[in-house]
């Protein structure tokens, strides 16, 4: 008996792994250079998207002028906010479980409340995040657009951290994924808990 | 399914593709991206049914050697090759200015 050939078969599962490696390549969405698993995001402003960057578009926008108000360099940091206890949160007058603040470049405030249908929207008047701001430098150094306050102080914890704004659609992409009901259900929140976990020891990633 | 029967689905599935090459460059661009991802997803898993229970118990059936071999999961130890001078492009998108 003759042994089987396939070799049109054989073709297609060439032509697909071909097909899958070109897409594992990563391009950068500027100039579509091809760019390393480890690379920077710049955040499209008007559209809150962040695009993969290859190392010289990242180096070109590092400097707020050169994207203008349209493209901003993501910054790296993931930093721990010591300055924000509960008095912080009593004094600023709104109740907050797990929240995502972040900057305009003229200094308005807007708050996501990541949810189970995707993340609602509002805003935070000044004068409370000025507040917020003057217990921490962390908070008060944030930069607009592209670094946002994460909050998470459901269930007991208490983190606040100062993370680059591409980790709030992480977070908020964790919970559309996990949650189940009306409350989340403990598969949810073990899952947030890890998110904010994975934070420590990310501090700078290259 | 007995290995005569495998033989000759394995035989319709080749007619089959072959009659891709008369569809129409935009029809036969869609028909092969979803065959090409079909075949990448099923050897991606049969890649890891051999990672788990290790190729030895698998290669003694016929069938299941021959797509070890396609997916290159396993070396072709065969003389004469009869699907490696079947470049690529024979089964993949034809150009659209050509069509």
């Amino acid at each position: 008996m003759t042994a089987l050939t396939s070799p049109r078969l054989s073709g297609l599962v060439r032509y697909g792994a071909a097909r899958a490696a070109a897409l594992r390549t990563e391009r950068c969405e500027l100039c579509g250079a091809e760019v390393a698993d480890e690379h920077r995001h710049i955040l499209d402003v008007s559209a809150r998207r962040p695009l993969c960057a290859c190392r010289a578009c990242a180096v070109l926008f590092d400097r707020d002028a050169a994207g203008g108000d349209h493209f901003r360099l993501i910054p790296e940091r993931r930093q721990r906010v010591e300055g924000l206890d509960d008095d912080a949160w009593d004094e600023v007058g709104i109740p907050v479980g797990l929240a995502c603040f972040s900057l305009t470049a003229d200094g308005e405030v807007t708050v996501v409340y990541p949810g189970p249908a995707g993340p609602t929207e509002g805003t935070l008047d000044a004068s409370a995040w000025a507040a917020l701001a003057a217990r921490d430098g962390t908070v008060a150094s944030m930069k607009p657009h592209v670094e946002a306050l994460l909050v998470h102080r459901m269930r007991g914890a208490r983190e606040h951290w100062v993370v680059p704004i591409d980790d709030c659609y992480r977070l908020i992409a964790v919970l559309r994924t996990h949650w189940t009901g009306f409350t989340g259900g403990d598969e949810a929140w073990a899952e947030v808990d890890r998110f904010f976990g994975a934070l420590e020891g990310q501090g700078s990633p290259s | 399914m007995d290995d005569a029967e495998a033989r000759a689905l394995v035989e319709r599935t080749e007619a089959a593709l072959a009659r891709l090459d008369t569809l129409p460059a935009d029809a036969a661009e869609v028909a092969v991206e979803a065959l090409g991802s079909l075949v990448t997803l099923y050897g991606e898993a049969l890649s890891r049914v051999a990672a788990a229970f290790g190729v030895e118990v698998l290669t003694a059936d016929e069938l299941v050697r021959h797509l070890l071999v396609l997916h290159e999961i396993i070396p072709d130890d065969s003389a004469g090759d009869d699907s490696s001078f079947i470049p690529v492009e024979t089964i993949g998108v034809r150009k659209r200015s050509t069509a």
